[in-house]
């Protein structure tokens, strides 16, 4: 399949972006400039940001609890992005949510539920209202592998497929939930691909580390959906390169696994691309990473010295 | 946990009392309301009953005097608790003079004399004048000053010795545990404490006062001396409190009709105000304008109609009471054979009942064509409460051993100061005795109750020169006064009877004979 | 005209539903069936597949859609047919319905409601009698309405219904049948107001839902032993209207509050304590609960009857405060 060189670049600097706000966040984190805890997603960022590629205006979105940088694809600025993170008042929801729910609702993201699993039956009604206002948007709806055994999905899952949803299911199967390896808990080996069947829906499996491999899956899909037919799976698979959480030493892991996995990586694959069909030079490619870098110093700086929210708003947006 | 048994409060102003003698043993096993021992106060010598079951451990000896709210014993719940607490695992002090010192003393060595609690609800008090000057040296029991409460005025007595420096001036109102003078127990303490200068009055908040307050009456209804209902707690229900303040009715005059005899509202809606109590920020320069209570007006009215009615007048007579006093302190010596503890009141009433005996017209009535002899003497004794003045009367009291009677006269003050006395309890006397003997009054001449014909008054007793045997020698002496109606009889008979009265005061042997 | 609970629940959403078209009906046999309590009768027959659905037995699902349906344009009125089965769908209620704007911003708005019958009736058994508004009480950012008769329930829907703010709408069971005159004009009942449905001074008596009608009738008897009774429904459970219980209970001094929910940590638990916080020192009485026993309800008829609050309960419950 041939792609614009357009489309190549506006991949590789959204991957880019997303993975080095990523390490950033790893990296405050680090200096304990963040409450709370964070799940760092470096090395997984072409399950969310690659399909995203296929989104058009108007379409919803729903993240998860990893990758929170990727809601920088569908237009979340890095300096609300972090002010939220760091729960300052110039932050998405004026630091009442956090690093879990980073969301605006006129870039058309959902939501996250604290208990996962609940919000993709949240983000199927994103579906029904699109259906109903036949406004032809579609729902990008991003999970873990592990929520995959909660009920909730389950049960969003039939009735996005009884009700012919325009969703599209997205499967980040970084192989973890916490400790868990999903081959000890999962009763099939692609939680939701293997599964997809079950529910009438059409499912794809693809590797997280070739990025080019994702966007065919996803433009397939999405455009299944888009035509009407309902609901459809894609299954990404990924490693999950660090902790569940920031801390987490992951001594359940077999390191040298780990250590080949770590080499699987999405950007690197896709610089060789980009090298081979001189999509960007490698001045293009650096200077990428220090505007990004600049941008992501500039957004820690700006969170930084933000305002806390007043002690007296405690009651904002409670009703 | 163990259960503290403490000394209670015998009366206003109580502040010690003294362990007669325990009536059970070491390691007895004790159940709720027996009588564990006898504690003897300033005036008379009560029962002490336990208030719950337990095995006692006993703390204060016999003989010991302990303040109030100072603990004499322990009660076990079982033997191994019990067993725990003579190991000395728990470990209790006996809590000296504790009420009324309630800051460390200021000084090293000074003793805080402190405004005490005159009724349930005092929150202050005035003082209205000092007895003693600066630097006197002042002897345990002494009175030091006069306090004034709402209610009445009343003598204030140092629980120490020492050298008073005075701290509240005279007219001053000052909150129940504010210190109001210092004893320093030597010349150079003394020098010290004055040359610091007056410190702040130290005033306890009123809420700790009534807490402790609240847990001496605990005690007191578990020993039967002063037996408030709920362990001295009012039951109110919020809103019954809250008009009760605002109308300025002290809740313990109310009777609760709610459920459990909680006074609800409509009980102090129900209640006649008998007297506003006066806002603790009356201008002292404006006239007090005070509505009588029913017992104010009730004694208004008799005293005056009783002077006004009949033909009145006192004659009075010196006694020699230092045999007396011997006597006393032989009965008291075996109280534990007589089964109570004989008071000077207790034998001057039963050596004017012998004495009235024998003289019937002074157990007489004045019945405008007749004078009524009575074949009975109910004794009356006066009894001053903070309520007001009592007279509840011991019936037949002529029929009765001196212990008997004392015995009787005990109940009544009790019951007289619980505000327990029956309509029966005051009516039908017909002979009255008053004692003033706590107080520095010797002669006076008492109003007689009508209708009655005579009434014996008792001053103080105190230690004074006298001749005796040809010599002059300290003896205690005591003034008596009686008045009577000279309706009823002349001079001569009163002559007669107070010379039998002297006699019998004076070789108490021969009362005790009769 | 007169109609029952039912119909006025029907009706009332019927008319919304003509009114805006934003607005759609789904949940468990709503549509052909009309409802198991036919409280959604006609609805189908009128607005059709597209705006009234019989969803599959999925709570989650269904509170969980209507999340998302609400903050992307619609306004659902779901159903979740007994309120037992509410606990199903506990973290959507919970955590999403009240907390979804609090987490993400104030754009996501959530004009729905969620309806649910519930209360015992008559051998329904534990676990499809229970009346949960005590539960939710305890989530920050859910309204909760409990509407106790016909009129009330027509006025309360209504505005649950206009309302931006996600709603939990708790039917009784036992009042679907109840019939009142109602005005034929469309009216709303403001949502956070009580309501006093009896005038009286010696003691209040705060009722939920069916335990209205069953203080009502406890007063009626105790009017005739000289106890003047003042009956307050709250009808908005959750934010109650603090003034009107601190008003009434001050005028009468004396407060019993009727509930269904089993008695531990109830609501009375709650208003008890918010009341006499308040008004300590009007109280001329301690604030009594009558409420179910914390036990489950039983199947038995007359152990059920021995379980749940009743006119003799309730007058029980005023004497002892006298």
């Amino acid at each position: 399949m041939k792609y614009s060189k357009e489309l190549i670049a506006d991949m590789y600097k959204e991957l880019l972006s997303v993975r080095m706000a990523e390490e950033k966040l790893v990296e405050i984190y680090a200096l304990g400039k963040v409450p709370g805890h964070i799940h760092s997603g470096v090395g997984e960022e072409a399950a969310y940001v690659v399909p995203l590629m296929t989104k058009q205006d108007g379409d919803y979105s729903k993240f998860t609890h990893r990758v929170i940088a990727a809601t920088h694809a569908v237009g979340i600025t890095f300096n609300e992005m972090f002010a939220e993170i760091l729960g300052k008042d110039t932050g998405t929801s004026h630091g009442r949510g956090g690093v879990n729910h980073v969301a605006r609702l006129d870039k058309g993201i959902i939501g996250v539920a604290g208990s996962l699993g609940v919000d993709t039956e949240v983000a199927i009604g994103a579906g029904l209202s699109a259906k109903y206002l036949d406004n032809g948007r579609i729902v990008y709806c991003f999970n873990g592998d592990g929520v995959h055994s909660r009920g909730n999905i389950h049960e969003a899952w039939n009735l996005a497929a009884e009700w012919k949803l325009p969703v599209l299911f997205v499967c980040d199967d970084n192989q973890f939930a916490i400790s868990a390896n999903h081959k000890n808990t999962i009763c099939v080996p692609n939680p939701a691909a293997d599964r997809a069947v079950a529910y009438g829906m059409p499912a794809k499996l693809v590797h997280g580390d070739d990025p080019l491999a994702v966007y065919d899956a996803a433009k397939e899909l999405t455009d299944y959906i888009r035509e009407g037919n309902g609901p459809a799976v894609l299954e990404v698979k990924t490693y999950r390169w660090r902790g569940h959480f920031e801390g987490d030493q992951c001594a359940y892991r077999d390191k040298e696994i780990t250590e080949q996995e770590l080499k699987k990586d999405c950007i690197v694959n896709l610089e060789e691309y980009i090298r081979e069909n001189g999509v960007l030079s490698d001045e293009d490619m650096e200077l990428m990473k220090k505007e990004i870098a600049l941008e992501l110093d500039e957004a820690v700086k700006f969170a930084e010295s933000s305002p806390e929210p007043a002690l007296d708003s405690v009651y904002l947006n409670v009703y | 946990m163990s259960v503290e048994l403490v000394m209670p409060k015998t009366g206003l102003t109580n502040t010690e009392n003294t362990l007669d003698s325990w009536s059970v043993s070491e390691g007895d096993k004790i159940s709720k309301g027996q009588q564990i021992a006898e504690i003897e106060s300033e005036k008379t010598t009560m029962p002490f009953e336990s208030h719950e079951d337990g095995i006692i451990h006993l703390i204060a000896k016999s003989g010991d005097t302990i303040a109030v709210g100072g603990v004499i014993a322990l009660l076990a719940a079982d033997k191994a608790e019990y067993d725990s607490i003579c190991a000395g695992t728990t470990v209790q002090e006996t809590k000296v003079k504790k009420e009324t010192t309630t800051s460390t003393d200021k000084l090293a060595n000074s003793i805080e004399l402190v405004m005490p609690k005159t009724g349930l609800t005092n929150t202050e008090n005035t003082l209205d004048s000092w007895t003693v000057a600066e630097g006197d040296t002042i002897s345990k029991g002494q009175q030091v000053a006069e306090i004034e409460s709402e209610k009445t005025t009343m003598p204030f007595e140092s629980h120490e010795e020492g050298i008073i420096h005075l701290v509240a001036k005279v007219g001053e109102t000052i909150a129940v545990g504010g210190v109001i003078a210092l004893l320093a127990p030597t010349k150079e303490d003394y020098e010290k404490i004055c040359a610091a200068g007056d410190s702040p009055i130290s005033s306890i908040k009123s809420a700790e006062s009534s807490t402790e307050n609240n847990e001496v009456l605990k005690v007191q209804t578990a020993t039967n001396v002063a037996a408030i209902p709920n362990g001295g707690r009012v039951k109110a229900s919020p809103l019954a409190k809250k008009r009760a303040k605002e109308r300025g009715i002290d809740l313990q005059l109310i009777v609760g009709t709610g459920p459990n005899g909680r006074i609800v509202a409509k009980d102090v809606d129900n209640y006649i105000p008998a007297t506003p109590v006066l806002k603790a920020d009356t201008v002292v320069n404006e006239p007090v304008h005070t509505p009588l209570t029913p017992i104010r007006k009730a004694i208004a009215k008799n005293m005056f109609n009783s002077l006004r009615t009949m033909a009145q007048t006192s004659d009075s007579v010196e006694v020699d009471v230092t045999e007396l006093m011997q006597l006393r302190k032989k009965l008291v010596d075996n109280q534990e054979l007589l089964g109570t503890k004989i008071t000077i009141n207790d034998l001057l009433s039963y050596a004017a009942v012998k004495t009235v005996k024998r003289h019937p017209l002074a157990n007489a009535s004045f019945a405008e064509t007749e004078i009524i002899e009575y074949p009975y003497i109910n004794l009356s004794m006066a009894v001053a409460t903070d309520y007001g003045l009592t007279s509840p009367v011991v019936k037949n009291a002529d029929g009765m051993s001196l212990t008997e009677l004392s015995l009787a006269l005990r109940d009544l003050t009790v019951r007289a100061r619980d505000r327990k006395l029956t309509p029966d309890d005051q009516r039908d006397g017909t002979f009255t005795i008053t004692n003033m003997g706590i107080f520095p009054v010797d002669n006076f001449n008492p109003i007689l109750p009508a209708p009655q014909s005579c009434i014996m008054g008792f001053g103080r007793c105190t230690e004074k020169p006298a001749v005796y045997n040809g010599e002059i020698c300290i003896r205690t002496m005591m003034v008596l006064s009686v008045t009577y109606d000279h309706r009823v009889f002349d001079g001569g008979e009163i002559g007669k009877i107070m010379k039998d009265m002297k006699e019998y005061l004076e070789n108490p042997v021969l009362f005790l004979a009769q | 005209m007169k109609q029952t609970f039912a119909q006025a629940i029907s009706s009332t959403l019927s008319e919304e539903m003509r009114r805006d078209d934003k607005i759609i009906v789904y949940g468990e046999d709503v549509a052909e069936m009309g409802g198991i309590f036919t409280a959604t009768r006609g609805i189908y027959e009128e607005f059709g597949a597209k705006r009234c659905i019989s969803t599959p037995i999925a709570e989650g699902a269904i509170v969980g859609s209507a999340i998302g349906a609400a903050v992307t344009g619609l306004r659902p009125v779901v159903e979740l047919m007994y309120s037992d089965f509410q606990l199903v769908a506990f973290n959507e209620l919970f955590h999403s319905l009240g907390k979804w704007k609090f987490m993400h911003g104030e754009a996501y708005k959530l004009p729905l409601v969620v309806r649910c019958a519930g209360g015992y009736s008559f051998g329904a058994g534990p676990e499809h009698s229970n009346t949960f508004e005590c539960l939710f009480t305890h989530a920050p950012g859910l309204t909760i309405i409990t509407p106790s008769n016909v009129y009330d329930a027509k006025g309360l829907l209504r505005s649950a219904i206009r309302s931006d703010s996600p709603v939990l709408f708790y039917e009784h069971k036992q009042l679907y049948k109840t019939k009142m005159e109602v005005p034929e004009e469309e009216y709303c009942i403001p949502i956070g107001k009580a309501d006093i449905k009896r005038e009286g001074k010696d003691v209040t008596i705060i009722a939920v839902g069916l335990m209205v009608s069953k203080a009502l009738e406890a007063a009626e008897k105790l009017e005739a032993e000289g106890i003047s009774v003042e009956v307050l429904d709250p009808r908005t459970i959750l934010p109650v209207d603090k003034d009107a219980f601190f008003e009434s209970v001050s005028k009468t001094h004396r407060c019993v509050i009727v509930e269904e929910s089993n008695k531990t940590a109830g609501l009375g638990a709650e208003w008890a304590a918010m009341i006499q916080e308040e008004l300590f020192d009007e109280l001329d009485a301690p604030i009594k609960r009558v409420a179910s026993l914390d036990v489950p309800l039983p199947y038995n008829l007359g152990l059920e009857a021995e379980c749940v609050p009743n006119p003799d309960k309730i007058i029980a419950a005023v004497k002892s405060l006298f």
